[in-house]
C-alpha cells in the first residue's frame, strides 16, 4: 500500500477511536452526575491549543522540531477530531446566548474555514498546475506590466496600412484595459474563460479586414489574450488560496480571544 | 497561435516574500535592487558610486560592475549622482503584512466587542449562555437586568473583575447553591440542602444499610457518583440556561443509578419490582395522585399539600408515603376506622387489590369501595389479636410481617391471592361477629386468642364504644351487603 | 609575412579563449625551453595542436608569494601547476580551516537560533564588518582582479605539520585536474615562486608526449587507482592480491569535455534525440561485453534503441557499473548457450571518466569474491522485443529521465524538487529559507519543470561541484562529511567565478550592506562589496533544511537526483502509487 494511503488511513482510525472514546467517557461522567460540559470544554480547549501549535511551528521553523507536513496532518486530524468534540460540547451545533451564538458561529466559520482549505490547497495545486505558466504572488503586477507593454509594443510596431487603425481601434477599446487592469473582482471570485473567448472572437471576426502583416500582430495578440488569461486564473487561484487561510487565521485570533473569555466564565460561573 | 509563441521575460529572481514590505515599483516592472526597508521606507539606493574621473565630460564616470550590469548608458551627472538613482517609491505591503494587518485588526475587533459587551448593563443579556426555566425567568424577570446573574451567580455580585477572576471580595465563599436557597429555604431545610434527597447523613445511612449489595454485570460495572452524597451542588442535577421548557428536574435512569447502587439498565428493563425495593412498598404507584388532587381534595375543598405525605421519617419509607391515618385523614374521615379515638384500631380495612385477586379466582364481593386498589395497609395488632381466633386465617396471620403489612402481597403470586382472600373474609365474618354481638364477640375472640378468661378480656372490651363498633357496622359491613 | 618571431598555426576552436590572453609569444619560448618541455618531441603533437600552441593558449605563469596558499585540501580545480622557480611545501595534514581564512560554520543552539528572530535585521543582505573581511590567520590580498590568501604564521604551521618541499620542474595537481577530483593536499608557497599553472585541456594535449603520459599514469594508478577499487561496495570482499590484479589491468578512458558546463548552456536546448546522437558512445547495444565498466567520474546516460531512436532508461554517476549483467550471465552460462550482448548502450553526457576492466579478469578475479545475492538476475530473453519490455517496466519515466539528462540535473546531490500537483504556491519555504538566513532567502522558487515536478533553482550540492573551479581563494568550499558546498562570505572577494560556473544559476551576487542600510564599498576601488549568496542547507541551523521542513504540503524534498531509486520511491509516493506498479 502507498505510504501516504497507508498514513490517512491510520490517522483516519485514530482519530475515530479517540472520538469514540471521547463521547464514552463525556456519556460516563454525564451519567454519573459529573460535568460532561468540562470533559468536553477542556478537551476542546486542548484541541485548540494543538491546533495553534502549527503556527508556532511555523514561526520556529528553524528547530528540528517535527516536519511542518505532520504537523499539517496532525492539525488537519486534531481539527476534524475538534469538530466532533465541537458537536458533544454544543450539541444544538449554534449556542444560544449573544456572546455564546458568535463564539459558536467563530468556532463553525474557523472549521469551516479549514476544511475548504483543505479541499482548495489540493483541487487548486493541480488546477495551478494544469494551467499554463508558474506565476509566483508577488510578480503578478510585473507580467501583467510586461503582458501589457508586450502588447502595446506589437501595436506599435505594425507599420502603415489600410488597415492598421482596425487593429489600433480595437487594441485601444478592448485589449488596452483589459491588458492594463487587474482582473476584476468577479473574475477573481470565479475565474472562467468567458471573458478571453469573447475577446478572441471579436479579434476573429476581424481577422478578414487583415492583412497578412496585421493578421500576423493580430496573433500575436491574441497569444497575449490567451497568456493574460492564464495569469489571471494563476492570480484568483492563488489568491483564494492565500485568502482562505488569511481568514482562517484572522478568525481563530478572534476565536482564541473569545475562548479564553468563555473559559474563565465558564469557571466563574459554574454552578457550586 | 499558441501562448508560447510569445515568449515573455521572466521576473527577478530576489523576491523576498518573507518581507514586510516590497518595492512600489514592482508591478511597474522596475523594481530597485536594494529593496525597502523592514519599516516601509524607500532607501532609492543607486546603482553603483561613481567615480571621479577628469577625462570625462562632467567629471565623473559609471562604476557599475559587470555582474550588476556593467556601467550604465546614462551614466551619473555632474554633481556625482549615479544616473540609475531610482525615483523613490511608495513601498507596498507585502501579503505576508497584509494578512499579519488583517489578523491583528480581528485580535483588536474582538477585544472591543467583548469589552463593549462587558461594559455595559447589557452584558447580562450578551453573555447568558441561553433561557431560564419559566419560574425562574419569571421570577428574575422582576429584577433590574444588572442584578439578574447576580441573583444565582456569586462571580457577578462584585465588579467587572469578579467575573472572571477571585478577588477575593465579601461574596468570597458564597456558593450558587447557597443563592439557590435563598428562595428555596422555606421548602428545603438548609441544613440537608446540600445532601442527596435532602436527607441527613443519618438518614442516607439508614438507607444505605438497607439497599441491597451491588448489581452484578454490565450496569454493575457504571461508576458511581462524582459527587459527595452529602456536598451536593443543587446545579448537579438541575442544570438552567436550557431555555423555558427544560426540564429541571429531569434525569436519566442512569443518572439516578449513579448513586443508587441496585443497577438497571433503564426503568422499561431491568428495573427492580417495587415490592422488592427497600421501600417495600408497592410494586406500582399506589397513591393516584391525580385523582386524589382533582377529586378527592377538590371534593373536599382541601389543600392538595405534597408535604403533608412527602417528610422525612426516620422509618424507612423516606419521603414518600405517610401512614394511611394520615394521609387520608383529610378526605376519607372515619368510614374506614373502628377503634377509640385516642386508642387502638380494633377494625381496619386494608387496601385490597379486588381486580387482582378476582382474576386469580378469588372474588372478594363485600368489600368497602375505598379500600379497593393496590395491596397496602397495615393490620393493627389487635386486630391480628381478633383474627388469630379464626382458624381460617392463622397460617395466612403467620406469613405476615412482623408489622402485619400486606403491601408486600404480589398480585402474581396465588398464596398471597389466596391468603388475601382469606383475610378479607375473616375481616368480614369479624365485623359480622361484631354487629351481632357486640363485646361479647371481642371477648370470646381475644380471649381464645391470648388465653386469658373472658371476664378479663371483657374488661378491655368493655372500654369500646358500642356506637363506634355500630357506626362500624352500619358504613362499612351495611355498604358490604349492599354491594 | 614569414617573421622569425612569429609562430603560425591553425589555431583550433578550442584556443578561441586562451587561458591566460596576456600569455606573449615571449613568454612561450621561454617556457618551451624549461624542462621537462624542452624535452618534449615536438613531432608527438599534431599540427593542430602543437606544444607551443598548449603553453600559449593553455597555460599561464603565476608568480606567488611566500605563505600564498596555492591549492587547498577539497578544493576542486581544473587546473595543474609545474615549478620553474621557487619551492612550495605541500601540506600532508589537514590544515585547520581557520589557516585558511574560512569560518567554520558552527550549529546553533536552540535558544540562539529561536533569538535570532529578534535580531532580522531590517534591510536585506545586512553583514557585519567581521563577517565579510578575513578571520583567524589568514589575509586576502588583491592582485589585480583576483586575490590569494595568505597565511599569517607559515613558519609556525610548517612546525606544526608534516609538509613535503618540492621544487622546480615538479609538477603537483594533475590528478585533480584530469579527473575532476578534489584535491588532497594543501599547497602553500615557501618561498616566492614562480609556477606555469596548465588547463587540463592543455594536460590532456600535453599527455601526446609519452614520457609525460607514463608519469601522470603511473601518478595516478599509485596514488588513486587502488584507493578507487577499494572504495568500491562490490569489490569489498577482493584481497589484495586480486584487486592488485584488477588495477594492473584496468584501462582508464576518458570521454566528452570535462568544462561541461559551459557546454551544456548550449547544448540543453537541443531535442533529445539530438542531444544523445551528440553524446560520446562508450558502449554499445548489441555487441559482446568485453569490459567491465565502472564509472570514475562524470555522468552517463543508458539507453537503448527504441523504434528509430533511443530510449533513455537511466542514468548512472561515480561508482556505478555497466556490463555486470551480461558479463554474469555469460560467465555462468551453460555451454551450449550462447553469450549474450549489451542490453543497452552507454553514453557520456558532458564529460565521462571510466575505468574498464577485462572481462577475462572480472571472471577470475572479481566475480569468485562477489555473494551470489548481490550479482544481477541472468539475462532470459536476450531480443528487442524483451529488451522493449523491460524498459517499459522501468521504474520512473522515460520522459522524466531525459529531462533530468537534459537539464543535468543528475549532478544533485540535494536538489530540490516539488510537486506542483501539491504546491499551493503558499512561498513557506522562501520565508522560511529567509528566517533562517537572517531574512534573506537563498532562492526563489522557480526552476525547470516536466510531469508536474519542478526542480527548483536552488543550490543541489552538485555531485560534481563546478562552481568551485576556479575560486581565488577558495571561498566556497565543499564539508568533507556531508558534502554541502558552502560560501565563507570572510574571504569571498565577490569575484564572481562560481556564480558564473555554476550551470544552474543557484548562485547570485548580492551588495552587502550593515544594519543601518549603508551598502558597503571597497576602499580602494569605491566598488559595491559583494558576495555570493547560496542555499547552504541551512548547516547552522538545528534544523537541517528549513525549506522542506517548512511544506505544509509534503510537496518540496531535498533529493539526490543522483539516485534513481530515491527519485522514483519519491514520485510513486507522491502519484499515490507503490514502486513496480505503473500510474493508471
Amino acid at each position: 500500500m502507498n505510504p501516504i494511503v497507508h498514513r490517512r488511513m491510520i490517522a483516519c482510525a485514530l482519530t475515530a477511536t479517540i472520538g469514540v472514546a471521547l463521547i464514552v467517557l463525556a456519556w460516563v461522567v454525564h451519567q454519573r452526575l459529573g460535568r460532561s460540559s468540562h470533559v468536553t470544554g477542556w478537551t476542546l480547549l486542548t484541541c485548540v491549543g494543538l491546533l495553534l501549535l502549527l503556527g508556532l511551528r511555523k514561526k520556529l521553523i528553524m528547530l528540528p522540531l517535527i516536519p511542518v507536513r505532520i504537523w499539517t496532518q496532525f492539525h488537519i486530524y486534531t481539527g476534524l477530531f475538534a469538530l466532533l468534540v465541537y458537536g458533544l460540547h454544543v450539541p444544538t451545533i449554534v449556542a444560544s446566548g449573544f456572546f455564546e451564538s458568535t463564539l459558536s458561529l467563530l468556532f463553525l466559520s474557523v472549521a469551516g474555514s479549514g476544511l475548504y482549505g483543505v479541499w482548495i490547497s489540493r483541487r487548486g495545486a493541480k488546477r495551478l498546475t494544469a494551467i499554463p505558466g508558474e506565476y509566483r504572488f508577488d510578480r503578478f503586477g510585473w507580467h501583467r506590466r510586461t503582458i501589457a507593454d508586450r502588447a502595446a509594443e506589437i501595436v506599435t510596431q505594425i507599420g502603415h496600412s489600410a488597415d492598421v487603425p482596425v487593429i489600433a481601434t480595437f487594441y485601444r477599446e478592448r485589449l488596452q484595459h483589459y491588458f492594463s487592469n487587474r482582473p476584476s473582482f468577479a473574475y477573481v471570485l470565479v475565474p472562467t474563460s468567458m471573458r478571453r473567448r469573447r475577446i478572441l472572437t471579436e479579434l476573429g471576426e476581424l481577422d478578414r479586414y487583415f492583412s497578412d502583416n496585421v493578421r500576423q500582430a493580430a496573433g500575436k495578440l491574441a497569444a497575449l489574450v490567451r497568456n493574460r488569461d492564464d495569469l489571471d486564473f494563476h492570480y484568483a487561484t492563488q489568491l483564494r488560496m492565500r485568502m482562505w487561510l488569511a481568514m482562517h487565521i484572522a478568525m481563530s485570533v478572534a476565536m482564541i480571544v473569545f475562548v479564553i473569555v468563555h473559559v474563565l466564565m465558564a469557571l466563574r460561573f459554574q454552578g457550586t | 497561435m499558441r501562448t508560447s509563441d510569445q515568449p515573455l521575460p521572466q521576473p527577478p529572481n530576489d523576491d523576498r516574500p518573507g518581507d514586510d514590505w516590497i518595492c512600489g515599483w514592482t508591478d511597474a516592472g522596475m523594481p530597485c535592487q536594494h529593496g525597502p526597508s523592514g519599516k516601509g521606507d524607500c532607501p532609492a539606493l543607486a546603482s553603483c558610486r561613481p567615480r571621479q574621473d577628469d577625462q570625462s565630460p562632467v567629471g565623473w564616470v559609471c562604476h557599475r560592475p559587470a555582474c550588476l550590469g556593467g556601467p550604465c548608458e546614462a551614466g551619473p551627472d555632474a554633481s556625482g549622482t549615479c544616473g540609475l538613482t531610482p525615483e523613490p517609491c511608495t513601498p507596498k505591503r507585502s501579503w505576508r503584512n497584509r494578512r499579519r494587518v488583517a489578523a491583528s485588526l480581528c485580535f483588536l475587533s474582538s477585544i472591543g466587542f467583548v469589552l463593549i459587551a462587558l461594559g455595559g448593563p447589557w452584558r447580562t443579556e450578551a453573555f447568558a449562555p441561553g433561557g431560564l426555566v419559566q419560574p425562574h425567568a419569571q421570577i428574575l424577570g422582576g429584577e433590574l437586568k444588572s442584578d439578574r446573574c447576580a441573583s444565582c451567580h456569586p462571580a457577578a455580585r462584585g465588579g467587572l473583575f469578579d467575573w472572571f477572576f477571585d478577588a477575593g471580595n465579601v461574596h468570597a465563599g458564597v456558593t450558587q447553591t447557597q443563592l439557590c436557597m435563598d428562595c428555596h429555604h422555606k421548602t428545603i431545610d438548609m441544613n440537608t440542602a446540600r445532601s442527596a434527597h435532602n436527607l441527613s447523613p443519618a438518614q442516607l445511612q439508614l438507607i444505605s444499610n438497607s439497599i441491597s449489595e451491588r448489581s452484578q454485570g454490565l450496569h454493575g460495572l457504571l461508576p458511581y457518583a462524582s459527587v459527595d452524597m452529602h456536598d451536593i451542588a443543587c446545579a448537579t442535577c438541575h442544570r438552567e440556561h436550557h431555555g423555558g421548557d427544560n426540564d429541571l428536574s429531569a434525569l436519566t435512569s442512569q443518572q439516578c443509578q449513579a448513586c443508587h447502587k441496585n443497577r438497571f439498565s433503564s426503568f422499561a428493563h431491568g428495573h427492580p419490582q417495587w415490592s422488592d425495593w427497600p421501600y417495600g412498598k408497592r410494586d406500582r404507584i399506589a397513591f393516584d395522585h391525580a385523582t386524589h388532587l382533582n377529586k378527592h381534595f377538590a371534593k373536599d375543598n382541601t389543600k392538595f399539600d405534597c408535604k403533608i405525605c412527602h417528610q422525612a421519617t426516620v422509618d424507612q419509607e423516606i419521603g414518600r408515603t405517610a401512614s394511611f391515618e394520615q394521609a387520608a385523614r383529610a378526605v376519607i374521615k372515619k368510614p374506614l376506622r373502628i377503634g377509640i379515638d385516642e386508642g387502638l384500631a380494633i377494625v381496619q380495612f386494608p387496601m385490597l387489590d379486588t381486580q387482582a385477586m378476582s382474576a386469580a379466582g378469588h372474588v372478594v364481593e363485600a368489600w368497602p369501595d375505598d379500600a379497593r386498589g393496590v395491596f397496602d395497609g397495615k393490620l393493627s395488632p389487635v386486630l391480628r389479636l381478633l383474627l388469630r381466633s379464626d382458624p381460617a386465617t392463622r397460617d395466612v396471620l403467620k406469613r405476615l410481617p412482623v408489622d402485619g403489612n400486606i403491601g408486600h402481597f404480589n398480585p402474581s403470586n396465588p398464596q398471597d391471592m389466596a391468603d388475601a382472600k382469606r383475610l378479607a373474609d375473616a375481616i368480614c365474618r369479624l365485623t359480622d361477629a361484631l354487629a351481632d354481638d357486640g363485646y361479647e364477640a371481642i371477648a370470646k375472640r381475644l380471649s381464645h386468642a391470648t388465653g386469658l378468661d373472658e371476664s378479663t378480656v371483657g374488661k378491655l372490651a368493655a372500654r369500646l364504644s358500642p356506637q363506634l363498633i355500630s357506626a362500624a357496622r352500619m358504613h362499612g359491613c351495611d355498604k358490604m351487603h349492599r354491594l | 609575412m614569414g617573421h622569425s618571431t612569429t609562430i603560425d598555426i591553425r589555431r583550433p576552436q578550442r584556443w578561441d579563449e586562451p587561458f591566460d590572453p596576456a600569455m606573449h609569444d615571449r613568454d612561450v619560448q621561454w617556457l618551451a625551453k624549461l624542462p621537462p618541455f624542452a624535452a618534449m618531441d615536438r613531432e608527438a603533437f599534431p599540427a593542430s595542436t602543437p606544444l607551443e600552441g598548449v603553453l600559449k593558449n593553455d597555460c599561464r605563469i603565476r608568480h606567488v608569494q611566500a605563505g600564498e596558499v596555492i591549492v587547498r585540501e577539497g578544493d576542486y580545480g581544473n587546473s595543474a601547476f609545474l615549478i620553474v622557480a621557487g619551492s612550495v611545501r605541500v601540506v600532508l595534514g589537514q590544515l585547520p580551516p581557520d589557516d585558511l581564512g574560512r569560518v567554520q560554520t558552527e550549529r546553533q543552539g536552540w535558544l540562539s537560533a529561536v533569538a535570532s528572530l529578534w535580531r532580522r535585521p531590517l534591510y536585506p543582505e545586512v553583514r557585519s564588518i567581521d563577517q565579510i573581511t578575513p578571520g583567524g590567520a589568514s589575509r586576502v590580498k588583491q592582485h589585480g582582479d583576483t586575490a590569494s590568501i595568505f597565511l599569517q604564521d607559515f613558519d609556525g604551521i610548517i612546525d606544526r605539520h608534516n609538509t613535503l618541499q618540492i621544487g622546480p620542474g615538479e609538477m603537483f595537481g594533475e590528478v585533480s585536474a584530469m579527473y575532476r577530483a578534489p584535491r588532497t593536499s594543501t599547497v602553500v608557497a615557501d618561498s616566492d615562486a614562480t609556477l606555469i599553472e596548465i588547463r587540463w585541456q592543455g594536460l590532456r594535449l600535453l599527455r601526446r608526449d609519452r614520457a609525460l603520459a607514463d608519469q601522470l599514469e603511473k601518478n595516478y594508478r599509485t596514488h588513486w587507482l587502488m584507493v578507487h577499487l577499494r572504495e568500491t561496495p562490490l569489490f569489498r570482499f577482493l584481497p589484495e592480491n586480486a584487486l592488485q590484479a584488477v588495477a594492473d589491468a584496468t584501462l582508464l578512458r576518458s570521454f566528452g569535455r570535462l568544462e561541461w558546463n559551459s557546454d551544456f548552456r548550449r547544448t540543453r536546448q537541443l531535442p533529445p534525440a539530438k542531444q544523445i546522437e551528440s553524446e560520446p558512445l562508450v558502449a554499445m547495444e548489441g555487441h559482446l561485453p568485453t569490459d567491465l565498466l565502472l564509472i570514475r567520474s562524470g555522468f552517463a546516460r543508458v539507453c537503448s534503441r527504441y523504434g528509430e531512436g533511443h530510449r533513455t532508461l537511466a542514468y548512472l554517476g561515480k561508482g556505478h557499473m555497466f556490463g555486470l549483467r551480461e558479463i554474469v550471465h555469460n560467465t555462468f552460462r551453460p555451454p551450449n548457450q550462447p553469450p549474450i550482448t549489451l542490453q543497452e548502450s552507454l553514453r557520456a553526457v558532458g564529460f565521462l571518466d571510466t575505468l574498464h576492466i577485462p572481462i577475462e579478469v572480472v571472471a577470475q578475479h572479481v566475480l569468485p569474491f562477489i555473494r551470489r545475492d548481490e550479482l544481477p538476475d541472468p539475462v532470459l530473453r536476450d531480443d528487442q522485443t524483451a529488451r522493449a519490455e523491460n524498459d517499459i517496466a522501468a521504474e520512473t519515466p522515460t520522459g522524466m529521465l531525459e529531462f533530468i539528462v537534459q537539464e543535468r540535473l543528475n549532478n544533485g546531490r540535494q536538489a530540490m524538487v516539488i510537486d506542483l500537483n501539491a504546491c499551493t504556491r503558499c512561498d513557506d519555504c522562501v520565508k522560511a529559507c529567509a528566517t533562517t538566513h537572517d531574512g534573506n532567502p537563498r532562492f526563489t522558487r522557480r526552476g525547470p519543470a516536466n510531469d508536474g515536478i519542478q526542480f527548483t533553482q536552488a543550490c543541489m550540492h552538485c555531485a560534481d561541484p563546478v562552481c568551485m573551479i576556479g575560486c581565488p581563494t577558495g571561498a566556497i568550499s565543499r564539508h568533507a562529511e556531508t558534502g554541502t558546498v558552502s560560501v565563507h562570505e570572510n574571504i569571498c572577494i565577490g569575484c564572481g567565478t562560481c556564480a558564473a560556473a555554476c550551470p544552474y544559476e543557484n548562485i547570485q551576487m548580492r551588495a552587502v550592506r550593515d544594519r543601518n542600510g549603508r551598502l558597503y564599498f571597497d576602499e580602494s576601488t569605491s566598488l559595491p562589496i559583494m558576495k555570493a549568496t547560496k542555499c547552504d542547507m541551512c548547516q547552522s541551523q538545528p534544523s537541517g533544511p528549513a525549506c522542506q521542513a517548512a511544506c505544509p504540503h509534503d510537496a518540496l524534498m531535498r533529493l539526490d537526483l543522483g539516485n534513481l531509486e530515491e527519485l522514483s520511491d519519491w514520485m510513486h509516493r507522491r502519484r499515490f502509487t507503490t514502486r513496480g506498479s505503473r500510474d493508471a
